[in-house]
C-alpha cells in the first residue's frame, strides 16, 4: 500500500502526460507525476523505517 | 591465471571503446545544449532515477531479509559505480558487493541467496516491459523491424527466466545441480583458495529461507522491482520531455529495453559506449529527430549512469566510516 499506490498515481500521471494528448490532461498528468514521486517518497520513508522499528 | 584474465579483459574493453567511441564523443559534443532544456524535466529525470535506486534497495531488503537500509544502499551505490568503470563489471559488482555486506554483518549464504534472488527479479522484469508494448506494434502503424526484434527477445530472455526460476525455486535436484556446477567451476577457477564443498545444500536451505520470507511479502518485493523499472524509464521519458520531443511511448520502450540490454555486454565498463549508441539509434527509429535523440541520450546517461558513479564514491566514504572498523 505504501509504495503501491503511489506508483499507481505515478503511472497515471505518465499515462496522461505522456500518452493522451489533450493539453488540459497534460497538466493534469503533470501534477499526478509530481504528487506520486512525493507520496511514493514518504510511502519509501515509512517502509523502510518500518522495516527498522517493526521488527523489534 | 588472474593477471591473463584482467589483461583479456582491458584488452576487450579496450577494442570495445575504440569502436563505439564516436558514439560516446557524439553523445557528449551535445553538453552546451544542456543550458537549453527545460529545468523542471531535468529535475524530473533525477528525481525518477533516485527512486528509482530506493526501490530497489527496498527489494534488495527483502531479499537479504534485512532491515539496514544504509548498508544495503551505502553497499548497492558503491558496487553499481566499480561496475561502471571496470571492465566486465557486472561480475566485479557482484563480488564487491557481497564482500562489503559479508563485512558489514550479513551471513555470506544468504547474501549469495539475496543478490541472485534480486538479480533474477529485476532482469526479469526488464525482459518483460515489451509485453507492455505489443499493443504498439499490435496497433497497425508501422513499426520498425529492429524495434520488434527487441521486443521479441525481452519477451523470450522474460519467458526462459521465468521457466529457470520456476524449476529452481520448486525442485531440490535441479537447484542442487545447478549449484554443484558453480561449485566445480569455482573450485576450478580458484585452486589456490579453500575449496568448496557444501554450496548445493546451503543453497537449498537459503533457497527455503528466502521463500519464507519473501512468502508473505513477495508482493512488496514485486512492486518494488516493477517500480524501479517503471521509474528509471520515466527517467528517459522525462529526458525527452526536457529536450521538448515526444515519440509513442510504446516505442520509446523498446528502446529502452535494448539499451537496458545492451548495458549488460559485459565488454566496456557499465555498456559505456553501446547503450549510447544503441540508445540514441533506437530513439530515432522511435521517431524522435537525431539532434533530439542525441540530447536526450546524454541527459538520460547523465542521471542513470554518471551522477549514480559520483553517489557510490560518497557512498563508499559512507560505508568505510560506517563500518571501517568491521571492515579492517
Amino acid at each position: 500500500m505504501a509504495i503501491g499506490i503511489p506508483l499507481l498515481v505515478i503511472a497515471a500521471g505518465a499515462i496522461l502526460t505522456w500518452v493522451v494528448g489533450a493539453d488540459d490532461l497534460h497538466t493534469v498528468g503533470v501534477i499526478l507525476l509530481v504528487a506520486g514521486l512525493a507520496a511514493l517518497a514518504v510511502g519509501l520513508g515509512l517502509v523502510f523505517t518500518r522495516e527498522r522499528w517493526g521488527a523489534r | 591465471m588472474t593477471v591473463a584474465k584482467r589483461v583479456i579483459g582491458l584488452i576487450a574493453a579496450a577494442i570495445g571503446l575504440y569502436v563505439v567511441w564516436p558514439s560516446v564523443i557524439e553523445i557528449f559534443s551535445a553538453w552546451p545544449e544542456l543550458s537549453t532544456l527545460n529545468p523542471w524535466w531535468l529535475l524530473g529525470t533525477a528525481a525518477c532515477e533516485a527512486a528509482s535506486f530506493a526501490l530497489l534497495w527496498l527489494v534488495l531488503e527483502l531479499a537479504l531479509q534485512t532491515d539496514r537500509t544504509w548498508l544495503v544502499a551505502s553497499t548497492q551505490l558503491s558496487s553499481n559505480a566499480v561496475g561502471r568503470v571496470v571492465p566486465g563489471g557486472g561480475a566485479a559488482a557482484s563480488a564487491l558487493q557481497y564482500r562489503l555486506l559479508v563485512r558489514g554483518g550479513l551471513d555470506g549464504p544468504s547474501v549469495v541467496a539475496g543478490l541472485a534472488a534480486t538479480q533474477l527479479i529485476t532482469t526479469a522484469i526488464v525482459a518483460a516491459m515489451p509485453l507492455l508494448s505489443i499493443p504498439a506494434i499490435a496497433g497497425g502503424s508501422a513499426v520498425d523491424r529492429r524495434l520488434v526484434l527487441t521486443a521479441v527477445v525481452g519477451i523470450v530472455a522474460f519467458a526462459l527466466i521465468l521457466a529457470g526460476t520456476s524449476i529452481l525455486f520448486a525442485s531440490d535436484r535441479a537447484l542442487s545441480a545447478v549449484a554443484r556446477a558453480a561449485q566445480w567451476l569455482r573450485n576450478a577457477v580458484l585452486r589456490r583458495r579453500e575449496a568448496l564443498r557444501d554450496l548445493p545444500d546451503r543453497l537449498v536451505v537459503q533457497r527455503d529461507a528466502m521463500l519464507r520470507t519473501l512468502g508473505h511479502r513477495w508482493g512488496l518485493a514485486l512492486t518494488a522491482a516493477g517500480g524501479r523499472a517503471l521509474l528509471d524509464f520515466l527517467a528517459l521519458l522525462c529526458a525527452l520531455s526536457a529536450v521538448g520531443t515526444s515519440a509513442r511511448p510504446g516505442l520509446v520502450l523498446l528502446a529502452y529495453v535494448s539499451a537496458s540490454l545492451l548495458g549488460m555486454i559485459p565488454i566496456t565498463p557499465g555498456g559505456l559506449g553501446f547503450v549510447e549508441a544503441g540508445l540514441s539509434s533506437t530513439l530515432v527509429l522511435a521517431g524522435v529527430g537525431a539532434g533530439d535523440a542525441v540530447l536526450a541520450t546524454l541527459v538520460y546517461r547523465l542521471a542513470s549512469y554518471w551522477l549514480p558513479l559520483v553517489a557510490g564514491a560518497v557512498a563508499y566514504s559512507g560505508y568505510r566510516f560506517s563500518f571501517g572498523a568491521r571492515a579492517a
